[in-house]
């Protein structure tokens, strides 16, 4: 089987049977099978076309980086180590980069100088307008790494934000603009090295702008919005992002003393009231207690007006996201507009009826939030040696770069069923 | 792990940690279908109240935050041309609170005026009557959220799912009949839905004042309606913050165009800086030194007059300062 994904080129995004489970990505299926005709005649796809591999030939590298100063513009991407993989994670090994009637090149950093290649592709963006899809990763990552500030491209283009203006509720990974725009074969499926990808994106990000740049010219009011709202913003964005905002470490340091003891009143409450250690973050372990054992949806239908609707998570079980619990509690005990879930509200709603494994329940789901969506991101997680404590030296956190991994510090008992 | 950590260390569950300096939101500007900007790592759109304070300002710095004041609603009023907005935004009227007496069948209090309705000697009466609660009242947060659901497209069926609904004693059809009684007082209103709700839903494309598209890909008439009605609203509000943004990071640097702009930061560091954008809401940060002045101009930018329908319309701002040690005073720009 592997060997038949690998030689045989995907000809369709999805096949018609997925249509049904992704309809987003209808249109783009649609557009596949309307290429069967080609596919037949035998036109369709293009293969990728063939890298140019800097450091190959200095001849050749010199004419590939000289026509590219001379390009209408060139797209890149640029590919990182795993943002998890310790101490290289984040840093750039290649580069992609591809103009309109040139052929695509590749900067790895085993094969060419990396101060040799900076100091160039620092002009290049200089001179040459540059198209990248989901600019913002990739200029964000050329400055953390090479210092390439946002403020150093001439034209700073991104495929993402002109699909977004186009066409709002499609997807815009660009797995989709090539199913939609691109001849190229879909590369995705086949387990291709890293550089048939990477021309493939490449390339694919070229042709998709250039579609969308006549699809502008039929449409100035998104075209104006494109070059004189999105990509100024886009570059003021990049600026924000790379230069973040500074964290009140006081703050942090409070909340991580009254969430840990917020999270640890919900277990307690839950405990109390089952009568043995259950784990409140346990889906398995609340649907027991809540719907088998104390029927919550069957009483919340006795006491309100209105039943609370069983609603199902994707994989087919009852869920007991926020809105479920907040239905179920208002059953109990009518809830306030826009309230403020602390353990002392907790209790109180507890004395006068609440029902306590819902109210624990919210409160956990709700500091939970605090806790993962917010505090979490802003802790470095350290290692106690003999000289101190040590890290990797970035104290500015963000974009998905690192996280804390605190599950099993705030001590969930999760995995166990009752 | 390569360097000592000279920070200040918590601990959580017995594990040290550090805190992070600096934290950089990862935005995208491309994932919701509205053109409003999603965030994430942490997700500051959505930052509660009580952990606003996580944000902390640079040394040297101060920071203006900004709220623009019911701009949905006004975007609303003005694309509707519903007369009790326009007239409730024109004379300062407390709009929720009319908007709640329309749901609930009450009588207009004698004075519209805020601070009349709910403490003034002109509405002891009208509060007597209605045993009314002051701004806290559950029946004009019932009625902003109720308001809310229904610009948008929300279903008055559906009313009852508003948290609180039970705690008023409002039934399943109270609060469904509070809400027609509330649409029937609105015709312009409902007349606006049905023109845009309509052609979105018969074109599948719907366009907002500047120009920005939503091609509607729901096979679902109803779906298509309510997106319809939503996109001319809220993308609108989505492209006035953008182009604030722009616009403050121009002025304030003293440059015309982005070309200018980019040519001058290479050289020297912004002179604002984007702290958030949360809701209707943008915080900056400038010197402590030019604060005054800086944000004086970037108010003025908020409050800059637009077009909208062929009509003026201006946004007045909430705003407060952060870390200023000053006395920081708007000065209101003349009008020409």
């Amino acid at each position: 089987m592997n060997f038949l994904t690998m030689t045989l080129p995907s000809l369709a995004t999805l096949s018609l049977g997925d249509i049904k489970i992704a309809p987003e990505f209808s249109l783009a299926s649609k557009l596949d099978w309307r290429k069967v005709p080609s596919i037949l005649e035998g036109t369709y796809p293009k293969p990728t076309p063939k890298a140019y591999m800097l450091g190959s030939s200095a001849t050749e590298d010199r004419w590939w980086l000289r026509n590219a100063l001379k390009a209408r513009y060139v797209t890149f991407d640029v590919e990182t180590v795993r943002l998890d993989s310790g101490e290289y994670s984040g840093e750039i090994f290649q580069v992609g980069m591809y103009y309109p009637g040139g052929e695509p090149a590749i900067w790895d950093r085993r094969d060419y100088p990396t101060w040799d290649f900076i100091s160039y592709f620092r002009q290049l963006i200089t001179v040459v307008p540059m198209v990248a899809h989901n600019a913002s990763f990739d200029v964000s990552r050329l400055e953390n790494n090479w210092g390439c500030n946002v403020w150093e491209y001439k034209e700073l283009h991104d495929t993402i934000l002109a699909h977004a203006l186009l066409y709002s509720e499609f997807p815009h990974r660009l797995e989709f603009l090539a199913s939609v725009y691109s001849e190229l074969t879909k590369l995705k499926q086949l387990g291709v090295g890293n550089i048939e990808y990477l021309v493939g994106d490449v390339v694919s990000t070229s042709e998709a702008y250039e579609a969308m740049l006549l699809e502008f010219k039929s449409d100035k009011a998104s075209e104006k919005l494109y070059h004189e709202e999105m990509l100024p913003l886009l570059r003021i964005v990049i600026h924000f992002m790379n230069k973040g905002v500074p964290v009140n470490q006081d703050f942090v340091a409070e909340c991580l003393e009254w969430i840990p003891e917020q999270l640890a009143a919900a277990q307690r409450i839950a405990d109390a009231y089952a009568g043995y250690p259950v784990s409140i973050e346990s889906g398995p372990q609340m649907r027991v207690l809540l719907d088998s054992i104390e029927d919550v949806f069957g009483a919340a239908k006795k006491l309100a007006d209105t039943p609370v609707k069983r609603e199902l998570t994707p994989a087919g079980e009852l869920s007991l996201g926020k809105e479920t619990v907040t239905a179920l509690r208002d059953a109990f005990l009518a809830t306030k507009f826009n309230e403020q879930i602390t353990a002392q509200t907790t209790f109180e709603r507890i004395a006068q009826g609440g029902h306590p494994l819902l109210e624990a329940k919210a409160l956990w789901q709700n500091t939970r939030v605090l806790l993962s969506n917010y505090l979490k991101p802003l802790l470095i997680p350290l290692t106690e040696t003999e000289d101190g404590f040590c890290y990797d030296g970035k104290d500015h956190v963000g974009g998905g770069s690192r996280q804390a991994n605190f599950e099993e510090a705030f001590g969930g008992r999760h995995g166990r069923d009752l | 792990m390569a360097e000592i950590y000279n920070g200040r260390v918590v601990y959580v569950g017995g594990e040290p940690f550090g805190i992070a300096k600096r934290y950089s939101p990862s935005i995208g500007l491309h994932s919701q279908d509205t053109g409003r900007w999603s965030q994430k790592d942490p997700p500051d759109a959505q930052l509660p109240s009580r952990m606003r304070a996580i944000k902390g300002i640079d040394p040297g710095t101060a920071q203006l935050g900004y709220d623009l004041s019911n701009i949905e609603l006004r975007v609303v009023a003005t694309l509707s041309g519903d007369q009790m907005f326009l007239d409730s935004f024109s004379n300062g009227w407390d709009l929720h609170t009319l908007n709640c007496t329309e749901f609930f069948g009450m009588d207009y209090p004698p004075s519209r005026i805020k601070a009349d309705i709910h403490t003034g000697a002109v509405c002891a009466e009208w509060r007597k009557q209605y045993d009314w609660k002051g701004e806290e009242d559950a029946r004009r947060k019932w009625g902003k959220i109720s308001n809310f659901r229904l610009l948008y497209g929300g279903s008055s069926k559906t009313m009852y799912k508003i948290p609180g609904t039970a705690a008023m004693g409002l039934s399943r059809e109270a609060a469904q009949i509070a809400a027609e009684r509330w649409l029937s007082a609105h015709p312009a209103l409902n007349a606006f839905w049905n023109t845009v709700g309509t052609e979105a839903m018969q074109r599948y494309v719907v366009r907002n004042a500047y120009g920005r598209r939503r091609v509607l890909t729901s096979q679902e008439e109803q779906s298509r309606f309510r997106e319809g009605v939503n996109h001319p609203i809220q993308s609108h509000v989505s492209d006035l913050i953008n182009q604030i943004v722009v616009k403050t990071f121009l002025a304030c640097n003293n440059c015309l165009t982005m070309d200018e702009l980019r040519r001058l930061l290479l050289i020297q560091p912004s002179a604002v800086e984007l702290i958030g954008q949360m809701h209707d809401s943008l915080t900056f940060a400038f010197s402590e030194s030019d604060f005054d002045r800086l944000a004086n101009l970037a108010l003025d930018i908020a409050e800059a007059p637009t077009t909208l329908q062929g009509k003026v319309f201006q946004i007045p701002v909430s705003y407060y300062t952060k870390g200023y040690p000053g006395d920081f005073q708007r000065v209101p720009k003349r009008s020409k």
